[in-house]
């Protein structure tokens, strides 16, 4: 048996432009590293407060994954626009509910985080 | 005559032509040697040529020891470093130019002059380096251990890393103040705001990425350490016993049927017991937390893969289990083998994670490893290139002797005889005197008695009053000698007494063949012999223009 592992989450790219008017310019791709393929979760993902604020996708709100054959799972996340520069990184968490069959023992859900340089 | 030179004289001190000067020389710091010697007793200008990319130059300088044995070492610890001046970039100038004053001198000494500037820091010396280095790793390390995010990497930190790290500069170079831009990060003005966020994107971003991710991994251990807990305590203690029976009954014949019982009881007490697992040792002192080597993290994993281990021993033996082996465990034993099975797996897939969390803090503590020492090469880039050059205000002859004799002009005046004559005189000196140091810049009248005081020994001219048939006649052919001391009032005005030297007749009018050496005292007061410039614009005549050097 099997439970799906979490090792790292990074942003890409790592440095993001909070002022823009550009979302695309505010976003940035979560990618996480977990085992093993094939595992299904559901992710939430949430700055820590002080920091920038998520506009997509919501906060808090649960996304299933599965983990691709490269072992990753991928979330693009844009952040609110903001002229305050004054924060130098976002701190996104990203929290993993494995999902597992009915009547199966669910583990821990198990949280990575992701720091987003703001420029 | 004599009227309208003196007054041009007196003209000349109140204009006063000898004001304070620097001497301007010039250094070029990559191959680290000054263009001259340098001078004394004036403050120096120092002018040399740097990249645009050096933000700042500072120097500092060091007497040498004045003995004839001493070593002419600037890499002398013992040595005592004074600051000298700094050039800044000014926002946006491309000047490959930069300006600093040293100090005024000793004659006659030698000195090191250090040359900090940059950044980059492109030669340091090995030693130095080394130093820092360490200090720089140790002090990062310290700093950084109790942060777990970003958020709680604050100001009081910044600012005590950052002090840390300029005093272990300081140290490294021996003492010498650390000169940079104050915009620097090793600057004791920088923004404390500012600072903070130049630490953490310049340099512990990723730092903190792997502290953020090493702390991420000891939640989950625990976390999965507590689900498995929960796992096998899922299962009624009374299944455990019925198993731990039935591997009794073959302990005394099989190994497996000992291991097997070892493992279950193993299981039993840590899902009721509290008792640790070999790997599973209890976090409650927060072990993981304070372990900073990876290889403390390995030995765990190692011991968690024996337990892991156990337990698929116990997982083959209870699938191999007869109903025949079964029977010591009573009505319930099918059950029982069924239920603890089922736990089984599901602990092992729990140890499964918790091995991989380990394996991801030993994975984020080596990269930490990387991570200090990319963080203290970064630093060390931005520290100053530092370059000695050994100099001296040690002149060759033909400078030296300049230094200890000058020459004036000076009106006489021998009461005795009741004449006033002019003359030249040569002023010798009993130390080094550099008459671009204006005396009053040089202390009291007492300090500079010294560099006042001088021998005189000169000729008259245009003597004709002296003379007096019969009587006094020159020493030469038309002029008397002069000797006597004197001392500098001013820069340029001497005053001086001494005696008149010349040839008498006897008193005796029969006597005309005989001529004695006589002298007569005199004082007198002079002009140094550079402010002959002005005399000759007084007196309407040309100097000789210079010639152009071949």
């Amino acid at each position: 048996m099997e439970f799906l592992h979490v090792s790292k989450c990074e942003g890409s790219p790592a440095e993001i432009d909070i002022a823009a008017a550009d979302p695309q310019a505010r976003t940035t791709e979560i990618v996480c590293q977990a085992t093993p393929v094939g595992a299904v979760a559901d992710v939430t993902y949430t700055v820590r407060p002080g920091g920038a604020v998520i506009v997509s996708p919501p906060p808090g709100v649960p996304i299933r994954h599965t983990v691709d054959v490269n072992g990753h799972v991928k979330q693009n996340v844009t952040l609110a626009p903001t002229p305050d520069t004054s924060k130098i990184f976002a701190t996104i968490d990203v929290t993993f509910t494995e999902v597992r069959a009915a009547g199966g023992f669910v583990p821990p859900p198990q949280t990575c985080t992701a720091i987003i340089r703001i420029r | 005559m004599r009227i309208a030179l003196i007054a041009a004289l007196v003209c000349t001190c109140a204009t006063g032509a000898f004001g304070q000067e620097m001497e301007k020389v010039t250094v070029t710091l990559e191959s680290g040697v000054f263009g001259t010697r340098l001078p004394f007793d004036v403050p120096i200008l120092v002018e040399g040529t740097i990249p645009t990319t050096v933000e700042v130059v500072s120097a500092s300088y060091a007497l040498l020891p004045n003995e004839p044995e001493a070593l002419l070492d600037c890499e002398d610890t013992s040595l005592v470093w004074r600051r000298g001046g700094t050039w800044r970039r000014q926002q946006g100038s491309m000047a490959t130019t930069f300006q600093l004053t040293l100090p005024r001198l000793q004659a006659n000494r030698y000195y090191c002059i250090n040359f900090s500037y940059g950044p980059p820091y492109r030669n340091p010396q090995p030693r130095e380096l080394a130093a820092f280095r360490a200090a720089a790793l140790t002090a990062i390390d310290l700093a950084m251990r109790p942060v777990t995010s970003p958020e709680r990497f604050d100001l009081g930190m910044a600012t005590r890393l950052r002090l840390a790290l300029i005093e272990a500069i300081e140290r490294a170079s021996g003492g010498a103040a650390v000169e940079v831009p104050s915009t620097s990060i090793f600057s004791r003005e920088m923004d404390p705001a500012r600072t903070t966020n130049a630490f953490i994107k310049g340099f512990l971003q990723p730092l903190l990425s792997l502290h953020e991710n090493r702390a991420n991994q000891i939640r989950t251990f625990r976390d999965f350490l507590a689900a498995a807990r929960k796992a096998a305590g899922s299962i009624p203690r009374a299944d455990y016993d019925r198993l731990i029976a039935a591997a009794d009954a073959g302990a005394s014949t099989s190994a497996t049927d000992r291991e097997a019982r070892a493992a279950l009881t193993n299981l039993r007490d840590f899902a009721f017991g509290g008792t640790a697992l070999p790997g599973l040792e209890e976090d409650v002192r927060d072990a993981i937390d304070a372990t900073w080597d990876p290889t403390v993290i390995d030995s765990r994993i190692q011991r968690l893969s024996r337990t892991d281990s156990s337990l698929a021993l116990l997982d083959s033996w209870l699938t191999a289990l007869t109903a025949e082996q079964l029977k010591p465990a009573g009505a319930g034993g099918a059950a029982a083998r069924d239920a603890v099975q089922n736990g089984v797996k599901t602990t092992r897939g729990l140890f499964g994670v918790m091995t991989k969390a380990l394996q991801a803090v030993v994975t984020a503590l080596t990269d930490r490893t990387q991570a200090l020492a990319k963080a203290v090469d970064d630093l060390t880039l931005q520290l100053l290139m530092d370059v000695k050059i050994l100099a001296s205000t040690v002149g060759n002859f033909s400078t030296r002797h300049s230094w200890y004799i000058s020459a004036d002009l000076g009106l006489a005046y021998a009461p005795v005889i009741d004449e006033i004559f002019p003359y030249v005189g040569t002023n010798i000196y009993f130390r080094p005197v550099n008459k671009a140091a204006p005396l009053s810049s040089l202390g009291s009248f007492g300090q500079t008695f010294t560099r006042r005081a001088s021998a005189m020994i000169g000729i008259t001219f245009g003597n004709s009053e002296i003379t007096e048939t019969n009587r006094r006649a020159p020493l030469f052919n038309s002029q008397y000698l002069l000797l006597g001391g004197g001392f500098r009032m001013t820069d340029a005005i001497r005053l001086a007494s001494g005696i008149l030297v010349m040839k008498a007749s006897d008193p005796n009018p029969l006597v005309t063949d005989r001529q004695n050496i006589e002298a007569t005292w005199f004082i007198s007061f002079s002009f140094d012999w550079d402010v002959r410039g002005t005399f000759t614009k007084a007196f309407g005549f040309n100097e000789p223009a210079e010639q152009p050097e071949k």
